[in-house]
């Protein structure tokens, strides 16, 4: 490829006719068309620090795009707002022979408000490429600038951004002025050739002929195996505050001073409502419950992102009036009352995902996009989630487990983990009697306690429509049980204990296959996996299991006088790196005592194992799916 | 045209007994309200919704449309605080009208503290207005200090110019609705028709009155106008929710909900000018648009390029140029029936919406001598226009009339599409083609013809459980269609990695796809498969379901009742025809009975036979939906239907040791 390169330079240099050939699809490297629905022929990002104010990001970016799939890869868009302006953004398109078929400048591109699902309201908007190729391939180069007042944020690179994407060249450059502390952070790169080169006041990272990858079951987040570089500054702006800190310490400081401590007033009617509420304790921790869940019930997540607001939460008054309040808001709000009746409380910046997102503990910088609130406690703190009215005192789910998050306390900043739940804390019990009746109907009340993570997964049924809820236990928990019917149910949310208990009963008809007299009964009735994971002939990434989790089923199940037993499967326990699996069966009369039990634990495993793990998981499904059978007796 | 009966009942006349149904009218015994009276898993109530009407003169503008909304909603559990974050978009696209607005009259939110009501009112801080896009802007209210048990209310006013439809009201969501009322107090100038959707008894009642108003004129006199005025009043209670089930079409389109469309303008000393009250109207004056009418009777642009294509072309003219357009200009995405750059531009850009591929199509058929018309379009995301209307359309295809009288639809917006194969979103019930003269008649969107799946397998048992076989599938029509949409574009290695994990096979070898971009011929698959999950084991026996993995596991049927139809899009025939070897060693101890039912009126059937014969198991089953909707009254024998098919299917054969 080197060599062709050069020779088109060459031509480029002494004739006029270079740009066509350029851009012409039919020069691909075949290696690059393999898996890909688009090519990035080559991408140049230029950064530049002009002032401890002024950020510009230059793209160039000339796709090839493949067929309909390659064309979301393109991402001709660029967002604005009053802080961050689009200064040029263009593109041109040419066909597979390199002409230019059309040209589409900035007044062609498609403004919008990027109010999402999430946000009530914010003043972001953007613009965006609304382009219908006729015929594939083609080429697109898209040009943009946009100067920003925001240098908290400096773009991270990541050279490969999508699957089924092929990179042929792609670059960045980060030109920056020395006195402002610019640093960078390279991640993932083993194995990948990337060459940097670096003078006094730039940098520069490029990558040539990286391969299309596609998506797999499991893999870790892209941020985990994918190469990247985080860069940024120790003097910064954001939306107007300008800050400088080396270190999380002064980091959180400066944060504490700027975006969190304005002001701490709320109305007297509140003080006067949380003073009776926590007139008689005195345990510090009971306190804080009380005036969470006091919290709980006032106020609503809404969330209201105007220009600093989308940094600084609203007044602890405001929020205490109207009720409502987005994340830092509502964690700021806490934070106050808590104060109020003498609980210490730190605002905590954290990503929150149910995708495991950490902290770049080594990189002091703003990060993150969620805040929830840490009262400490010794060594296990106490971690509140502020904007959903439900969830139990000191218990954020999987939205925040298992992490690290930065504590904004008034003399620094701090980094540290949030609470891990490991398989022995993601319970789920089940115990269940059943009665099996010779027309091969069964009825059946079962009792689900559900703890930790597990907890998270089914706590909120409780709020929910009584046909959402049967459609839930019919479509979804017990999809394999057909003619289900639930005949009652009744729920308890132990928040104290982080406990939930389902109690429900039910009959299943025809639940047995009936082959002239023998009957066959799948023994294992509530409780099965079903789908097995993907077989890769060729696996590339490593995979993760985010979450370890029990699982026990315990059910007792009656069958009738007449009922004789023909045939058993066997028990079996199977037990490996990845988790443990038990099926016994224990006969007693006319009872048979079912026990099921599936440990699965959290791990982060070579690409290697992965048809291991993929195996161990067929095994469950098959046993998950045996038959006793009975004969009837005349 | 039966399925419509069932479907739009017409008003129903009920006394509703008067209540108070008044904002700021809240009772301690409203907020003590711990759930609903009738529904009591509902998140949330609409505890009233009142709408009204009025026409206002204005010197520069005539007549404005004001609709002035009120609510109260009621929130029973934390699940329906999301009823107190409430958005009111608005159009501020049209090209010759005003914007329209939106104004927030009064706002509060009732709260109980102790005995005591506490009244909030919502406030600046709490409104907030968004520009979306180009067309349409969002005022936003977060309703202050919400909890459950709170009770939130609204009043708002939206203007519009626009009069050709006045704003829907819907009185149906996905929580109960207590009471909902409509009065529209309509000048005698214009004539609407107001169109009732879903399965809810509206009781409505109208009178006439003398109206009058004054306005300055230009001078700056005042002078004052009087007239009759038409005061139309629609009433309902106690509207259940309604949630969506498989099959569903769109749930919107079910929902209670009144639309009124203009028909006739008739100002005084003037014709009467009708603008839509039957269907001819409204095709006739869709047609007398130059955007629409002129475009078709455009032929220059493409002359030469059709000229050439039909060079010493006799026959399949139509096929030639279906494929020539759906060749050569690619679909934007957007919809529409009125072109919007142009026929002229979209051919020579080779792109353009719906009504620039379709029409062009339409002018192109007619230049080639055969019958073309265009036929208007509801798409299923936009409701059934059920009644002469204009405004409920929003999409246009192709038809053209053989000889022998029949209508065949085309669509050139997919590349798969083929003649009688539309996509999806354009088989809404039906749409109306609009002849040269511009009277149009109604076409079934819906095919008549079944689409086929065809799976023949020869297999043969392993002794270990493990059934390797052969596979041959072939999908026509609307089957094939499907396929190409969803798999045209996929990577061999993925799908077939996609297949192991779908089918739990453990090995998928020999792939062959056949016909994917010959559109004439049906799409057949083959491969041969490994599996080892679809057998047991028990003892000396082995049982398995002769359909393989082709079971129907589920009955997608599992509400105990619907009230509206189920939307299969396309009549189909499925049929299996299996050869499955016995290992050595065994041989078959029972298998399960044939089966052969027929649902009512023939909507479906479904057979199933097994035999065996020289050690080898012949199985044939069959399963036929006759009909592309279901009317709502059949869904008990629907339902009973697939429960039947799901145990059958789920029956063993069992093989026993010698």
């Amino acid at each position: 490829m080197k060599q062709l390169s050069l020779t088109f330079l060459l031509l480029f240099s002494i004739s006029t006719f270079s740009q066509e050939i350029k851009y012409s699809s039919l020069l691909t490297p075949k290696e690059l068309v393999e898996n890909a629905n688009s090519i990035i022929r080559n991408q140049e990002i230029l950064i530049s620090v002009n002032s401890q104010n002024s950020l510009t990001i230059k793209k160039k970016k000339v796709v090839t795009v493949l067929n309909k799939s390659g064309l979301n890869n393109v991402d001709a868009k660029e967002y604005y707002s009053k802080s961050e302006k689009i200064k040029n953004i263009e593109a041109i398109i040419y066909n597979d022979f390199g002409s230019e078929i059309k040209k589409i400048k900035k007044k062609d591109f498609i403004d919008q408000s990027v109010a999402d699902g999430f946000s009530v309201l914010t003043d972001g908007r953007m613009l965006y490429l609304d382009y219908t190729p006729t015929s594939y391939p083609f080429t697109i180069v898209y040009e943009s600038e946009v100067e920003t007042i925001n240098t908290a944020f400096i773009p991270t690179w990541y050279p490969i951004d999508d699957y089924f994407e092929s990179v042929e060249k792609s670059s960045i450059t980060v030109n920056y002025i020395n006195d402002l502390g610019f640093k960078y952070k390279e991640k993932n790169f083993e194995n990948r050739l990337i060459k940097k080169s670096e003078t006094s006041n730039t940098i520069t990272f490029s990558v040539e002929n990286i391969l299309a990858e596609k998506p797999e079951d499991y893999a870790p987040s892209a941020d985990k195996i994918l190469p990247n570089v985080v860069f940024g500054l120790d003097k910064f702006n954001l939306e107007g505050f300008e800050g400088s800190a080396k270190s999380w310490q002064e980091f959180g400081m400066l944060w504490y001073e700027n975006l969190v401590s304005e002001s701490e007033e709320i109305s007297e009617e509140t003080k006067n409502k949380l003073k009776a509420l926590v007139a008689n304790e005195t345990n510090d921790l009971k306190k804080a419950q009380i005036v969470y869940e006091f919290m709980q019930n006032k106020t609503r997540y809404v969330s209201v992102q105007l220009g600093i607001g989308g940094w600084k939460p609203m007044l602890p008054l405001d929020v205490d009036k109207l009720g409502y309040g987005d994340c830092k808001a509502l964690s700021n709000y806490t934070r106050v009352l808590l104060k109020n009746v003498g609980v210490n409380s730190y605002y905590t910046v954290i990503y929150g995902d149910s995708r495991k997102k950490d902290f770049e503990k080594d990189f002091v910088s703003k990060q993150g996009n969620h805040v929830i609130l840490t009262i400490p406690n010794g060594d296990k703190n106490v971690f509140l989630e502020c904007t959903n009215q439900k969830i139990p005192f000191g218990f954020g789910g999987d939205f925040t487990d298992d992490r690290h998050a930065l504590l904004i306390k008034p003399d620094g900043g701090e980094i540290i983990k949030t609470t891990v739940y490991t398989e022995s804390d993601n319970i789920q019990a089940t115990d269940g009697s059943v009665q099996l009746n010779s027309n091969g109907t069964i009825n059946g009340s079962l009792k689900i306690v559900s703890k930790g993570i597990q907890y998270d997964d089914i706590y909120e049924i409780e709020d929910e429509a009584k046909d959402d809820i049967e459609k839930h236990y019919k479509s979804s928990r017990f999809h394999w049980l057909n003619n289900l019917k639930i005949n009652s149910y009744s729920f308890k949310n132990d928040k104290k204990l982080i406990e939930f208990t389902e109690n429900i009963s039910m009959n299943v008809e025809n639940y047995v296959n009936i082959v002239g007299n023998s009957f066959m009964f799948p023994v294992n009735i509530f409780n099965r996996k079903t789908n097995v994971p993907q077989r890769y002939r060729n696996r590339k990434q490593p995979f993760e299991i985010q979450r370890g989790y029990t699982d026990i089923d315990i059910i007792q199940i009656n069958i009738p006088e007449n009922f004789k037993i023909e045939a058993l499967p066997d028990n079996i326990t199977i037990e490996n790196k990845f988790g443990t699996y038990k099926f016994e069966i224990l006969i007693n009369n006319n009872l048979i005592n079912y026990k099921r039990t599936l440990i699965i634990k959290q791990g982060f495993y070579d690409k290697s194992e992965y048809e291991n793990y993929r195996q161990f998981i067929e095994q469950i499904v098959k046993h998950d799916n045996s038959k006793i059978l009975f004969n009837k007796l005349q | 045209m039966r399925i419509l009966q069932v479907v739009f009942i017409l008003f129903f006349v009920f006394k509703l007994e008067a209540q108070n149904y008044e904002l700021e009218n809240v009772t301690f015994e409203e907020l003590m309200e711990s759930k609903h009276h009738i529904d009591t898993s509902a998140v949330a109530s609409i505890m009233f919704k009142k709408q009204e009407t009025n026409f206002k003169y204005k010197k520069d503008d005539g007549f404005v449309c004001t609709t002035d909304f009120s609510i109260k909603i009621k929130i029973y559990k934390k699940e329906g605080l999301k009823f107190a974050d409430f958005k009111i978009p608005y159009f501020v696209g049209y090209s010759n009208l005003r914007d329209e607005s939106v104004k927030i009259v009064k706002a509060y939110t009732y709260n109980l503290s102790g005995n005591k009501i506490i009244k909030t009112k919502v406030t600046s801080e709490s409104k907030f207005e968004n520009k979306l896009n180009e067309f349409w802007e969002t005022k936003i209210i977060a309703f202050p200090d919400v909890k459950v048990g709170s009770i939130i209310e609204l009043r708002y006013v939206l203007k519009s110019q626009n009069l050709s439809v006045l704003p829907d009201f819907q009185f149906q969501y996905s929580i109960p609705v207590d009471y909902a009322e409509y009065i529209s107090k309509i000048p005698e100038f214009y004539i609407y028709k107001a169109i009732k959707q879903g399965y809810v008894d509206v009781e409505y009642n109208e009178k006439v009155e003398q109206a009058s108003q004054t306005f300055d004129d230009k001078y700056g006199n005042l002078l004052s106008m009087n007239y009759k005025q038409i005061n139309s009043r629609y009433q309902t209670k106690n509207v259940p929710s309604l949630i969506e089930e498989n099959f569903s079409n769109n749930i919107e389109n079910y929902y209670g909900k009144i639309d009124n469309e203009l028909q006739i303008i008739r100002m005084p000393n003037e014709e009467p000018e009708k603008i839509a009250t039957t269907w001819e109207d409204v095709t006739n004056s869709i047609y007398k648009e130059k955007n629409f009418g002129e475009e078709l009777f455009k032929t220059d642009y493409f002359a030469k390029q059709i000229n050439n294509l039909l060079l010493n072309q006799e026959n399949n003219k139509m096929d030639l140029i279906f494929n020539y357009v759906k060749n050569n200009i690619v679909w934007n995405g957007k919809y529409g029936y009125f072109p919007k750059t142009g026929v002229e531009e979209a051919f020579k850009n080779k792109t353009g919406n719906v009504a620039e591929i379709n029409l062009m199509l339409v002018s192109m058929l007619n230049y080639a001598g055969l019958n073309a018309f265009p036929i208007l379009i509801s798409t299923k995301d936009n409701g059934i226009a059920i009644f002469p209307s204009r405004t409920k359309f929003n999409y246009v295809i192709a038809g053209v009339e053989l000889n022998d009288k029949t209508i065949v639809l085309l669509d050139a917006t997919n590349k798969n599409a083929s003649p009688n194969i539309i996509p999806e979103r354009a088989m809404n019930w039906f749409g109306r083609m609009i002849r040269k003269n511009g009277t149009s008649e109604m076409v079934n969107l819906y095919p008549e013809k079944s689409s086929i799946e065809n799976v023949s397998v020869l297999a043969e048992l392993k002794t270990d459980g493990t059934i390797k076989g052969k596979q041959r599938k072939l999908l026509t029509d609307y089957y094939a269609f499907e396929y190409r949409n969803e798999n045209g574009n996929r990577n061999k290695e993925n799908y077939i990695e996609e297949l192991e994990k779908r089918e739990n096979f453990s090995l998928v070898e020999e792939y062959k796809l056949d016909n994917l971009n010959d559109l004439t011929k049906p799409i057949i698959e083959t491969y041969s498969f490994t599996s080892n999950s679809l057998v047991d084991i028990i003892g000396s026996k082995i049982y398995f379901s002769p359909m393989l993995f082709h079971q129907i596991t589920e009955n997608p049927f599992k509400a105990e009742n619907r009230l509206y139809p189920v939307d299969f899009n396309f009549p189909i025939k499925d049929s299996y025809t299996f050869s499955i070897k016995i290992p050595e060693g065994y041989v078959l101890e029972s298998k399960p009975e044939s089966l052969n039912i027929a649902m009512e009126d023939n909507k479906g059937s479904f057979k199933y036979t097994v035999s065996e014969n020289m050690g080898t198991i012949q199985f044939a089953c069959s399963l036929e939906i006759n009909a592309p909707i279901i009317e709502s009254a059949y869904y008990q024998h629907l339902k009973e239907f697939f429960n039947q098919i799901v145990l059958k299917q789920n029956e063993k054969i069992v093989l026993i040791k010698k």
